[in-house]
């Protein structure tokens, strides 16, 4: 399922100065590496726990989830949750609901504040600062104080029930959160690459384009793989803005396994562990985007 | 491409010209808004629904949407949307469209402000009905009812005077009265202990005994709070008033005769280790894992387990089948009463068709509804023909439930209606409450009650 | 570029300062690249937040129309029935962002520089700590309170060292602690990959260059790696404070019922407050003043941040 690391050129540069350090710590290589596999399987397992447990516990029996204790690994592995959550669910549905709005507010917003952070981050203008300012402000506004008035906006548009508003906002800008981000990453580039490229006679489309995002390929990785986190985990505004149960969204569809009459704990599990698929399948492709990136990134200064 | 781009970009308007361009965009994606959702323009179409034909008669195309509590899962989300078939065939220009809510709050009340909720409405004592009372949310339906000349006299008239507004107007049309008198027995345990086991005469006094008898410490506890909130109705087995009066407060009166004696003696029960709740315990005690509620009595470590109709079902999947249970009906108060939830559907103030939308309440809500519902298990019907009928009849656990239920409908009381009441009451008294029963020692539960009361009412001044 | 010693010389270089004509144009195409957001913010911005702010002076029950009523929502912060419950939410809030932030940063850091040692196994090690921030939603209610429940995995392990541990989500000397632990493994991912995405963008001549100065693992991340990071560490820093203060799912998601903060208010937060009084007890207009002034706090804050990252964080760019 996962990629492997692609030996790097950097590979052999730790290996150099690893055998420097044997003289300095006097510590033979093999214990050093040793410590750190042993620290990082223990914490990795640590981290994968809540996981573990969750994909264990989409096999299991109501009434075998209940049981305290450890219990990561279930009596038997039927498959009863999984197909139930086809059967008595809209389960595919909400899949395609969940997948359909993620994509398009990933890649809107990776896109727009790529652009925009280009803009923050590498062209002077006067009040440039002022509208940063202003764009962060809005991401400290809980999204209480705007849940009224924004859902009334999106009601005189015509947009409720519609994956309109969960979507469409992401392309003007991409969220302050993602802009400053990428903002972030721009201002690591060497601006030299700019200026020369202007010497050179490029547009700004052109240096951006052609220069500067294929540089933050890594970057525009992280915000990609954030984001659509974030979508396909959000909660409050498809239960604000989708009633329809044909067009709700897997988190807001699996919640209502679970209330005050009625606890499905199982059917809920296996649908969690099925949801979590595209994630797990977008981490791993992007993970191969985000060791690219080190090539790419060999600029020379 | 890209050059391409550049050049055209590089003219005087170029810096006007993305935003058009994106302008356009949002344009053709906004689609035209009229025909979006709901209640467009109230005012006018009211008018013409007043005025408009008997619906027999109408064959102008009517869209309608309606929310409800979606508590027991796809069964009922098969049954809504059988329902709303069988309307459309009935009238063929309706077109239904159902919506099932879970966070009654957080949905509903931004739909409301906006004045886009659905044209029915679900509401329940328990799930913000007083906030959407308080919202305007509900319309009056005297007329409704006076025009149809419909019978309301299969309903307690209790329940109709509790979802009436203070004019006596009927906001709902009642569907379900859910009391919390539900005492669920583990037959293992009382059996081991050789005790008898409830028959639903019990006083409060003979429960705690019973309990006290069948606690073992950190092993067993003899009763348990399903949720936490129970401490409420615990508090009115003893005969603590919450308002002066049950369905137009006008002030708190939780620190009243018996409401502190009550506390006291449940912060007792629990430091002994006789009740197993927790004032941290979800709705119906949930998580797995977890030590209190419905988990630790289908877990087999609680005696007796206090809660309403909708349990059994759970505890029968959870338990495994490790042990028997039944219920029976919890001791009542001084007075002969319970405390409960009640629900039903009404017709959203703001909709474009009062007259469809009131045509949907009768056909889900009267007692044909009422008896589909009962049919596939949920809830108790507040009309005891169907409650006997129906409910009774079914082999669905608890055995005794008939008997307990019957029990619940003649002698629950509700929440009060008031749109203070959710600031005054549940925002005051839960924190004070919880700081009492986690203070390291038993505090002096009265004064404690009397600090709460003076905030509740600067908090949530009632009528 | 090094000094001879390993230590990375990061001096500012400054740009050149163009001529008038080219300083017009670059602001011109300033513009052109932040159009999207500019009308974004006019279109779906302007008016809910002119909205919201309005109310914060208004008398609204979400029912009818607004009244205005000047300061009063304001005063209604320090009465004495809000005024102490709104006191332990600030003070929560607080407590859980000032604990939680830093272990998140150091914990994110310290995995990204253990994972970029060319660590054999690389994506799996990642993908397990990224796990924490995936697992959301309504399943992972489940999840916590199979860890931090009375019997939970987490009593179990303290029980194994003698420890009897408390019910963390139920007892108010404790719930806290509970949700910082939710927050540290479930935020820390997040982190970890920010922070690898800038090592990986490191370049290695700066590397190579400082290891052969003779500079040791530990002086090269210390001179090297980390001034080069604190773009990201910048960023890490004011989206984790400004997050942390904004805690609501971790806290919404493990209390009884939805904006309850309990026990007794001990998990009550800033944000939480600001729903309960909107959603709950449908004061709007104080709901707003309330998320007005924490919105001010926090943007307070932030520009503390930026104006004090002008003496740490170090980049390319100077504009």
């Amino acid at each position: 399922m996962l990629l492997q690391t692609k030996p790097s050129s950097e590979s052999t540069d730790t290996t150099a100065s690893g055998s420097r350090r044997i003289k300095r710590s006097g510590k033979p290589r093999f214990v050093r590496r040793g410590f750190l596999y042993l620290s990082l399987i223990g914490l990795s397992f640590l981290f994968a726990l809540p996981f573990l447990w969750q994909f264990g516990a989409s096999f299991k029996t109501n009434a075998e989830i209940i049981q305290p204790g450890l219990n990561l690994i279930p009596e038997s592995f039927r498959l009863d949750n999984f197909r139930r959550a086809f059967e008595e669910v809209p389960f595919d549905l909400w899949f395609y609901n969940s997948l359909f709005i993620a994509v398009l507010a990933t890649i809107g917003a990776t896109l727009s504040s790529a652009f925009c952070a280009y803009g923050f981050a590498v062209l002077r203008a006067r009040g440039s600062s002022l509208w940063f300012g202003l764009a962060l402000v809005t991401i400290f506004i809980p999204f209480e104080a705007l849940l009224i008035p924004e859902f009334i906006l999106f009601s005189k548009l015509g947009w409720l029930n519609t994956p309109w508003p969960l979507i469409i906002p992401w392309w003007f800008g991409g969220g302050a959160f993602n802009i400053f981000l990428m903002r972030q990453f721009f201002k690591g580039l060497p601006h030299e690459l700019v200026d020369a490229a202007r010497i050179d006679g490029a547009s700004e489309v052109r240096i951006f384009w052609q220069i500067m995002l294929p540089l933050t390929i890594p970057a525009l990785t992280v915000v990609a793989v954030f984001h659509f986190i974030y979508i396909w985990n959000d909660f409050l505004r498809p239960l604000v803005y989708l009633q329809d149960t044909t067009s709700t969204t897997l988190p807001v569809g699996l919640s209502s396994f679970v209330s005050r009459f009625r606890r499905d704990w199982s059917i809920l599990m296996a649908g969690s562990v099925m949801a979590l698929v595209p994630i797990i399948v977008l981490f791993a492709v992007a993970q191969r985007f985000i060791v690219r990136g080190i090539n790419l990134s060999g600029v020379k200064r | 491409m890209l050059s391409m781009l550049g050049k055209l970009l590089q003219g005087r308007y170029r810096l006007l010209l993305a935003p058009v361009a994106v302008l356009a965009l949002v344009m053709s994606a906004c689609g035209n808004d009229d025909d979006g959702s709901g209640a467009g323009d109230t005012s006018t179409s009211e008018a013409t629904a007043a005025a408009g034909p008997a619906p027999t008669q109408s064959a102008e195309s009517v869209s309608l949407r309606v929310a409800y509590f979606n508590g027991a899962g796809q069964p009922e989300v098969d049954l809504r949307e059988e329902q709303a078939a069988a309307f459309e065939a009935l009238y063929p220009n309706v077109s239904i469209t159902m919506e099932p809510v879970a966070d009654w709050q957080t949905t509903l009340i931004p739909q409301i402000s906006a004045g886009t909720a659905p044209d029915v409405l679900w509401g329940g004592t328990d799930d913000g009905y007083g906030q959407f009372v308080g919202l305007d949310a509900f319309l009056p339906l005297g007329s409704y009812v006076e025009a149809d000349g419909y019978d309301l006299s299969a309903w307690p008239s209790s329940m109709i005077q509790h979802f009436s507004d203070s004019d006596g107007e009927l906001l709902l049309l009642p569907t379900s009265n859910l009391s919390f008198n539900f005492l669920y027995y583990n037959k293992s345990i009382f059996d081991e202990a050789g005790m008898d086991y409830p028959d639903g005469s019990w006083s409060i006094d003979d429960l705690i005994s019973v309990a006290r008898e069948l606690s073992v410490q950190d092993e067993q506890w003899g009763f348990g709070f399903a949720w936490d909130d129970l401490y409420q109705t615990w508090m009115r087995m003893y005969g603590c008033e919450f308002s002066d009066d049950p369905t137009f407060a006008t002030d708190y009166t939780y620190n009243g005769p018996h409401c502190a004696e009550a506390l006291a003696e449940l912060d007792e029960l629990s430091r002994e280790g006789v009740i197993n709740w927790d004032t941290g315990a979800q709705w119906g005690g949930l998580a797995p894992g977890d030590a209190t509620g419905e988990s630790a009595f289908s877990a087999g470590h609680v005696a007796m387990l206090l809660s309403g109709t909708w349990e059994a079902p759970t505890i029968a999947d959870n338990s495994g089948g490790a042990f028997e249970f039944d219920a029976a009906a919890a001791p009542l108060d001084d007075g002969g009463r319970i405390q409960g939830a009640a629900s039903g559907f009404g017709v959203y103030s703001g909709t474009d068709n009062p007259q469809w939308a009131w045509e949907y309440v009768k056909f889900i809500a009267g007692p044909q509804g009422q008896e589909a519902e009962a049919e596939i298990g949920i809830g108790q019907s507040p009309i005891s023909s169907i409650l006997d009928q129906v409910y009774c009849a079914s082999d669905a656990p608890p055995e005794s439930k008939c008997e307990v239920a019957k029990n619940g409908a003649a002698n629950t009381v509700w929440e009060p209606l008031n749109d203070g009441w959710i600031p005054g009451f549940w925002d005051v008294i839960t924190s004070a409450v919880q700081s009492g029963f986690t203070a390291g020692s038993a505090p002096d539960w009265q004064a404690l009650l009397d600090d709460a009361v003076e905030d509740s009412r600067i908090a949530g001044p009632l009528l | 570029m090094t000094d001879g010693q390993g230590r990375l010389q990061l001096r500012r270089r400054p740009r050149p300062q163009p001529n008038r004509k080219l300083a017009k144009r670059e602001a011109r195409w300033f513009y052109f690249f932040i159009a999207p957001w500019l009308i974004g913010f006019i279109f779906f911005g302007l008016w809910p937040i002119a909205a919201s702010f309005g109310l914060a002076f208004s008398d609204y029950d979400l029912g009818g129309w607004p009244s205005f009523v000047g300061l009063d929502n304001f005063e209604k912060m320090v009465d004495p029935v809000q005024g102490p419950v709104l006191a332990k939410a600030i003070r929560n809030t607080l407590f859980i962002a000032l604990t939680v932030v830093p272990l998140q940063l150091a914990l994110g850091l310290g995995l990204a520089v253990l994972l970029s040692q060319n660590v054999r196994g690389m994506p799996i090690f990642r993908t397990a700590f990224y796990l924490p921030s995936v697992v959301a939603g309504v399943a992972s209610i489940v999840v916590w309170i199979w860890i931090l429940g009375s019997d939970g995995l987490l009593n179990q392990g303290l029980e194994l060292l003698g420890i009897d541990g408390p019910v963390w989500l139920r007892d108010p000397a404790t719930v806290k602690l509970g949700v910082i632990i939710v927050m540290v493994w479930g935020g820390t991912g997040a982190m970890m990959l920010i922070f690898l995405a800038g090592l990986q963008g490191l370049p290695s001549e700066l590397l190579d260059a400082a290891a052969v100065d003779g500079a040791g693992p530990l002086r090269r991340f210390w001179h090297v790696k980390l001034p080069l990071l604190t773009p990201q560490l910048f960023f890490n820093l004011v989206i984790g404070l400004a997050s942390g203060l904004g805690v609501f799912t971790e806290t919404y998601v493990i209390s009884t019922d939805p904006g309850s903060g309990a026990p007794a208010n001990e998990s009550l937060t800033l944000v939480m407050y600001i729903y309960r009084q909107l959603l709950r007890n449908l004061q709007a207009g104080y709901a707003s003043a309330v998320a007005w002034v924490f919105t001010a706090a926090v943007a307070l804050l932030t520009a503390l941040q930026f104006w004090s990252s002008r003496r740490w964080v170090h980049y390319e760019y100077e504009n």
